[in-house]
């Protein structure tokens, strides 16, 4: 059975996070939730209901299979739910239209991937400010913004290089640049420190962290037991 | 402050987006660019040439005067009102209309071996007849046509010509003409500028209508719209023959260049649709993150028909010159404008027509099992 453990106060801010802009929080929580793949298949969720708190990093966690990416997607309005609802600020968004959901998601939200998923096609500042394009944030504002944050994650040499060209622990700073470029109220990270050494992960958990510390609601999916333990809360799956 | 977007993507970004996207996928886009390339240029020199040839068997037949429609009194008991050019003139099926008196000999009166027929002409001079010499004559005064000319032996137009049956004065000739398509009958004779208010009735009235559609609907009203003492002895006659001849033209010469062009465009819109679909297969971890990032299913398709558009448009301008190019080298003659901007615009209309259930089903695709990692 799922439950919601809190850990600890959430994280004070550091030096990115004095650098970057405060956020106004936004409570995303579930209600009944169940979510099967098809009808008539087992449900991956089922009836659960919770809040993840404004201001704190909370943790999915789970064995594999167990649901914690496809919660995640759940929460991020990229899927909807077989029942149940997707709450934002206590109201039901997964009830919303496609198109709805999809412009919350480019105005509110921030995504990390597990593999960064970048375009390769593409420079690293290109990719930054990919994420402004589905906000309809002007350009000259992006770019600034874009350049900003790939001083703060240590990047700015990078930025006209191409995904290929850079370090795993880059790519992902990259991502999480290109997930801050918004100002969003809400992030999520898939197994955001999966493939990087210790010295990235921390960058990575501390990006995560600074921002809840600014207010951001910060959920992450991790099977990494280190990751988890840093966090505010945990949602065992 | 936190700034609060709107959520819509910007259209120059957009476009921006799509062009990115159509110079990073240099595959895609020259697979793109080579099929419409290849689409317009076969378009071009197949139906395109066959489109010119049409053009220019029609425009023959038309010169021989599908559109020419001519009122005749016969009988001479119609009595045609010299005000009836004027009238014809003014229906708004008719580009230009005159009439032409009754036919008397007339003969140079200083060299009278030779002798032309001579018509009063009532109305302006219609574009086929065109002036050699001279201009053309004030009311008493006359044009001959290039053949009358020499019979009557006027040299450099300047001439008189008498009645050979009456003794009325000699009326001073201007100008040569020479007259074309279906009025070429007009060069064997002395045309006298008249007095449209004056009392002498018309034997002939000649009526260009705009287009060959209405010739019927002209043959059927022009009768009763002519001024004349007794409109039903009038006879209307019609080219009916080179209108029925044009019209099978129009539909069989080009008929086999267009079943072509419609197997190359098939063809055309399955090889499209091919890349795209490939395009999409290999792009589907972009798409993904896309959707997650905030794109709509909607923006999505649009990015995906503005980079196929972008590339259609190089490659059907590419075809579509190069073909014209072969064209001219090889015929010496290029179909329409309108011919050649339409096949441009089909041409992309089929790349965005096939691109769009690919996109679409693109678009749809469920995100989560696109972006798991295993």
């Amino acid at each position: 059975m799922p439950g919601l453990r809190a850990k600890s106060e959430a994280g004070a801010g550091t030096s990115a996070a004095s650098k970057t802009q405060a956020t106004l929080g936004t409570t995303v929580g579930t209600k009944s939730l169940e979510f099967a793949y098809s009808r008539g298949a087992a449900p991956v969720i089922t009836d659960l209901t919770l809040e993840l708190p404004v201001g704190a990093v909370t943790a999915i966690t789970g064995k594999s299979g167990s649901g914690k990416s496809t919660l995640l997607y759940l929460l991020a309005l990229m899927i909807t739910p077989t029942s149940g609802s997707i709450l934002w600020n206590g109201v039901s968004a997964s009830a919303l239209s496609d198109a709805e959901r999809s412009r919350m998601r480019a105005t509110e939200v921030g995504f990390i991937f597990q593999d960064a998923l970048l375009d390769p096609s593409r420079t690293v500042l290109a990719n930054i400010c990919e994420a402004a394009l589905f906000a309809g944030m002007p350009r000259h504002q992006a770019v600034d913004r874009a350049r900003e944050l790939a001083v703060l994650f240590g990047v700015e040499h990078r930025e006209d290089h191409r995904p290929g060209e850079i370090s795993g622990g880059q790519a992902q700073r990259v991502a999480i640049c290109r997930a801050l470029l918004t100002h969003p109220r809400v992030i999520f990270a898939d197994e955001p420190t999966g493939n990087l050494d210790n010295d990235s992960a921390d960058v990575v958990w501390q990006a995560l962290a600074d921002q809840a510390s600014l207010g951001a609601t910060v959920v992450v999916s991790t099977h990494d037991r280190t990751l988890a333990d840093r966090a505010d809360l945990e949602v065992c799956l | 402050m936190q700034e609060q977007w709107s959520g819509i993507p910007r259209i120059s970004d957009v476009l921006r987006d799509a062009w990115d996207n159509a110079r990073a996928q240099t595959a895609t886009t020259i697979t793109l660019i080579l099929v419409l390339a290849t689409v317009c240029f076969a378009i071009v020199v197949t139906t395109g040439q066959s489109a010119a040839a049409e053009a220019r068997v029609i425009e023959q037949i038309d010169g021989a005067g599908t559109r020419l429609i001519a009122l005749s009194d016969d009988g001479g008991s119609a009595g045609i009102l010299p005000q009836a050019p004027a009238a014809v003139a003014a229906l708004s099926d008719v580009s230009w209309a005159f009439g032409l008196g009754e036919a008397r000999d007339v003969t140079n009166p200083i060299l009278s071996d030779g002798r032309a027929a001579a018509r009063a002409l009532i109305g302006d001079m219609p574009p086929d007849v065109t002036l050699t010499q001279g201009r053309f004559p004030l009311h008493g005064e006359a044009m001959v046509g290039i053949d009358a000319a020499q019979d009557l032996h006027c040299g450099r137009g300047l001439c008189t010509v008498q009645d050979v049956n009456s003794a009325v004065d000699p009326v001073g000739v201007v100008g040569v003409f020479q007259a074309h398509g279906p009025l070429e009958h007009l060069n064997g004779t002395v045309l006298v500028a008249s007095d449209p208010t004056g009392d002498s009735a018309l034997r002939y009235v000649y009526a260009m209508a705009t287009n060959v559609a209405v010739v019927d609907r002209l043959e059927a009203v022009l009768a009763s719209s002519t001024p004349a003492d007794n409109p039903a002895a009038l006879t209307v006659e019609t080219p009916a023959g080179a209108i029925a001849l044009r019209d099978v033209i129009a539909g069989r010469l080009g008929a086999a260049s267009r079943q072509l062009m419609g197997v190359v465009m098939g063809v055309g819109a399955v090889m499209i649709a091919v890349t795209m679909f490939a395009t999409t297969i290999s792009r589907r971890r972009d798409i993904g993150r896309r959707r997650a990032l905030g794109a709509t299913r909607s923006t999505l398709i649009a990015g995906m028909l503005l980079q196929t558009a972008l590339s259609s448009c190089a490659g059907a301008i590419i075809g579509t010159t190069a073909g014209l190019i072969v064209l001219q080298e090889t015929t010496a003659s290029l179909p329409s404008p309108r011919f050649v901007i339409a096949v441009t615009g089909l041409a992309l209309l089929l790349a965005l027509v096939a691109t769009t259930p690919i996109a679409t089903h693109a678009a749809n695709r469920d995100p989560l099992r696109i972006l798991r990692v295993p």
